[in-house]
């Protein structure tokens, strides 16, 4: 029976497979601990910069700073924070969902990580940028992105500046998410502060070293490429947690399937076998 | 009460400590913070961190700009980088500078007005770990 050959070549080829998967969840697992550290220690720094922030906004009362100012003209622009390989389940499906539903229409698109800038394009949206950032993020993968937004921002191209991305919640949770980068408001801040156990008192008067601009014109531009960074290394950990969980089910389905496989093998065997069997005893029954 | 100090940078929590008193170098020379200071928020130059801790101890860091916040004697201080004296490797500062310095001088026509700042304000903090390394030498 032919079947029996194919059958064995099945099990050997989603054994392969199954080898596969189990390598890169194993992959996707020590690389998530590594993003998820990263993620929640920045998110201590991230606050805590907020916190000092908000105290020093509260002191001077008065929205001066660019980065911080509300305009009229302008689009606004949507940064997508998605991943730049596949195999990680329905993490980039989801974050596009809540892109089309919540996302203004006639924005322009930066895409950090290439899965979801060629699926915007054909969709007819307006992408601008595409960049790529590697695990490392480095200072020069970072920086053009940066320069792109804060440019487009302070020269009024863009009146605001959104981040989808995927919210790291824990290894099986990731939320998709929609913030607000610029300009940044007091409400943000608060929000931000409030994530870490840092105690707020919500005070203001605070003695200023060396003079209010100074310390706004020097703090702001690093809180909000803080704030960038943080969300990319979120999507980071989302996007290995994503990929370890669905890698982990792909072994799991693989080896359900190879024993169901082996079971079907084992039956046409039998069937092989008996066959034989019947036809040897006919033979020499009709031989007697 | 002595007075609670918090450092954190960008990877970690480097220090969660109670403090006597801290020592900072902010951008126009040292300051010094004790329980009860005033509410305070100061950018930070580079230079050293130290504080003595309540069982008489005495810590010293270097810590590579950043800002201050100084409320109801919590003190919290947010950087880019803190290393211990034994952390910092003067050759490879060195190298590091020299490095740095070529740039500036063979590519000044190349490099953007950004990229030149960024490499003096490297610069800088380096010959500041070079200055702190020396002082606690000298101790």
């Amino acid at each position: 029976m032919a079947n029996l050959r194919d059958i064995k070549r099945r099990i050997k080829s989603v054994r392969n497979t199954s080898q596969i998967t189990k390598a890169m969840q194993m992959v996707a697992s020590a690389k998530m601990r590594r993003a998820q550290e990263l993620a929640l220690h920045g998110r201590a720094y991230i606050s805590a910069l907020a916190n000092v922030l908000q105290h020093l906004n509260a002191t001077i009362e008065q929205g001066g700073a660019s980065l911080m100012q509300m305009r009229e003209s302008g689009k606004p622009l949507v940064v997508v924070i998605s991943t730049d390989k596949g195999l990680c389940g329905a993490l980039n499906a989801n974050l596009l969902r809540e892109i089309i539903s919540k996302a203004p229409q006639d924005a322009d698109f930066m895409c950090i990580g290439s899965k979801l800038s060629s699926t915007l394009q054909r969709l007819g949206r307006n992408v601008r940028f595409t960049f790529s950032v590697s695990d490392s993020m480095s200072d020069v993968e970072l920086k053009p992105i940066y320069e792109s937004i804060f440019r487009g921002f302070k020269e009024a191209t863009y009146n605001r500046v959104i981040v989808a991305y995927q919210r790291f919640i824990n290894v099986m949770v990731q939320r998709p998410h929609l913030r607000e980068l610029l300009p940044i408001t007091a409400e943000d801040l608060r929000e931000i502060a409030a994530m870490d156990d840092i105690e707020d008192t919500q005070t203001d008067n605070f003695l200023l070293e060396p003079t209010p601009k100074k310390l706004l014109d020097s703090i702001l531009p690093l809180y909000a490429s803080n704030a960038l960074s943080q969300l990319i290394l979120e999507g980071k950990a989302s996007e290995q947690s994503a990929r370890m969980v669905a890698m982990k089910s792909a072994t799991e389905n693989a080896k359900n399937l190879i024993g169901e496989l082996t079971l079907d093998y084992n039956k046409a065997r039998q069937t092989q076998i008996t066959n034989e069997l019947l036809e040897i005893t006919t033979a020499t029954r009709a031989m007697e | 009460m002595p007075l609670h100090l918090k450092v954190i940078t960008p990877l970690r929590t480097a220090v969660e400590s109670d403090a006597l008193s801290i020592l900072i170098t902010a951008n126009d020379g040292q300051i010094e913070i004790l329980p009860g200071h005033t509410k305070l928020i100061s950018s930070v130059g580079n230079g050293e961190l130290s504080y003595r801790t309540a069982d008489g101890g005495h810590v010293s860091l270097f810590v590579g700009g950043g800002f201050l916040q100084v409320e109801a004697d919590q003190a919290l201080l947010v950087t880019d980088t803190v290393l211990a004296a034994d952390e910092l490797d003067p050759s490879s500062i060195n190298a590091a500078i020299e490095k740095a310095s070529t740039r500036l001088r063979n590519e000044s026509s190349v490099l953007s007005r950004e990229e030149q700042t960024r490499l003096e304000a490297g610069i800088a903090q380096q010959l500041a770990m070079l200055e702190y390394k020396r002082r606690m030498h000298k101790h």
